[in-house]
């Protein structure tokens, strides 16, 4: 039915069972979709958001998705700027990937702003002082790079690429592409560092406040260099799914080792400054605030165990795996790497923002608990299932991973 | 917002904040602008029969690029 539409010399499942592999998809976007007419229609209180937490699940999935979405980026760096030839066997993919999560964190701040017909405001009536602003300014301004990037990729499309005036324009997009990566590097370095930086300055909140480093706290250094060593992960666990589920060889070994090598070594980098940093605020941060560190863990459900959890399980297990040859290059060890490495950085963003907000900043105050509505958990899991179902699509029709033909001739003929 | 809106001050605050964003958003848009003119380029120097089209490689050769 859509073997036209299919890239040349590859074989893609029948339409039928394509279909049905898209049902569940459908069903988180339909539950999202219902979700989110109830939030637009009835207001913020379809949620558990407070004065307390006015940042919850919404923005701990914003956050990691755009922390995630960060190999994008950082691909396109190595591939376009530093010219590690290699990473052109992925950089599709990267793009789609980077793509799907900074349109669905776009997508769900358009809900949790509560006004989406004032969401223009922020462009319009800046204020510059904002970290937030310099944020918003960034990943819409970085989307619509990432569009662009997406572009000559959806104009490879089969069908697509009879029209003389699409081949030709997505040529031309090709050959400057570098300029678009280039701007795409300056635009989430100063995202992802502002994410981190709005907490470093959180000076009434010992949880999250740093010291500064010129006009920038750590945390905007640490927030870069943390998306840029899980993004390349989730990047290899994205392709490493498709693998599995297409039952086909995508991306040569040598380009994924390349990855995973360096996302090792940015994790390991990232990791020697987490510990300086943590040291450095458990002694100089909070007892400047005249408190301790267990006094942030007196109640509630969090512990000292969850900062423990991110730095050793799912920091310095997935350092070993990634930067030691022989472990890397075993298929089991390197997901396991690449999962404890996103799931650490999921970690990073949830102290972030959950713990610290529950956390009282009085002595008076009491400990603040938070657990998401289903409209809540409805709209951030419609970005899984606009994730799936867009990178799918892209799979079926799009040549995502030019060496595909190639990697599997054996098995075609 | 520009330097012609009502909240506009004109110190080193807004002109790097707005500055950069501006810069991005021209770099961008000058990119896509190039790539317009040289596609259209392309197809009136075709129309005319001036110049042989460059063959253009499929994205199955992508390591070409």
């Amino acid at each position: 039915m859509d073997a036209a539409l299919i890239p040349d010399g590859l074989k893609r499942t029948s339409p039928g069972k394509f279909f049905l592999w898209t049902l569940p998809w459908l069903g988180l976007l339909a539950w999202g979709g219902i979700s989110a007419v109830l939030c637009l229609l009835l207001g913020l209180n379809q949620t558990n958001m407070s004065n307390i937490f006015a940042f919850a699940l919404w923005i701990v999935f914003d956050l990691v998705v755009i922390a995630l979405g960060a190999g994008a980026f950082f691909t396109g760096f190595l591939t376009y700027i530093i010219g590690k030839k290699e990473l052109k066997d992925i950089i599709n993919a990267t793009v789609v990937i980077g793509f799907i999560c900074y349109s669905g964190a776009v997508a769900m701040l358009g809900i949790d702003i509560g006004q989406p017909v004032r969401g223009w405001f922020i462009f319009w009536h800046a204020n510059v002082h904002s970290m937030l602003t310099e944020v918003s300014f960034c990943i819409t301004a970085y989307l619509a790079v990432l569009g662009i990037e997406y572009l000559p990729i959806l104009l490879e499309n089969r069908k697509l690429r009879e029209v003389r005036e699409f081949r030709i324009f997505g040529h031309n997009l090709h050959h400057i592409m570098a300029v678009f990566a280039a701007t795409g590097v300056f635009l989430s370095f100063f995202h992802q560092g502002s994410l981190g930086g709005m907490f470093g300055v959180m000076y009434a909140r010992p949880f999250a406040a740093r010291w500064d480093f010129y006009i920038w706290p750590t945390t905007f250094f640490l927030f870069v260099f943390s998306a840029i060593a899980a993004g390349p992960c989730f990047t290899i666990l994205c392709t490493k799914l498709t693998e599995a589920i297409s039952r086909k060889k995508l991306v040569p070994d040598g380009t994924i080792q390349l990855l995973a090598k360096i996302s090792g070594w940015l994790l390991a980098g990232y990791l020697v400054l987490k510990i300086i940093d943590t040291l450095g605020w458990v002694h100089g941060v909070v007892p400047g605030a005249g408190l301790t560190f267990m006094d942030f863990f007196r109640e509630g459900p969090y512990g000292a165990w969850l900062l423990g959890l991110e730095i050793i399980i799912c920091g310095i297990i997935p350092v070993i795996i990634l930067i030691t040859p022989q472990a890397r290059q075993n298929h089991g060890l390197l997901i396991l790497a690449c999962l404890l490495n996103c799931t650490g950085i999921v970690l990073n963003r949830f102290n972030f923002i959950v713990v610290n907000l529950a956390i009282p900043v009085m002595p008076f105050a009491r400990f603040w608990s938070y657990l998401p509505t289903w409209q809540e958990w409805g709209i951030a899991l419609a970005v899984v299932g606009y994730g799936m179902l867009l990178f799918s699509a892209s799979h079926r029709y799009l040549p995502l991973f030019p060496r595909e033909k190639e990697l599997n001739a054996a098995v075609s003929r | 917002m520009t330097p012609l809106s009502f909240e506009w001050q004109w110190n080193i605050d807004y002109g790097i904040f707005m500055g950069f964003l501006y810069l991005a958003l021209g770099v961008v848009a000058c990119g896509l602008l190039v790539a317009l003119v040289k596609t259209l380029m392309h197809m009136h120097g075709e129309d005319k029969g001036e110049a042989e089209p460059a063959p253009i490689p499929s994205r199955s050769k992508y390591s070409e690029y």
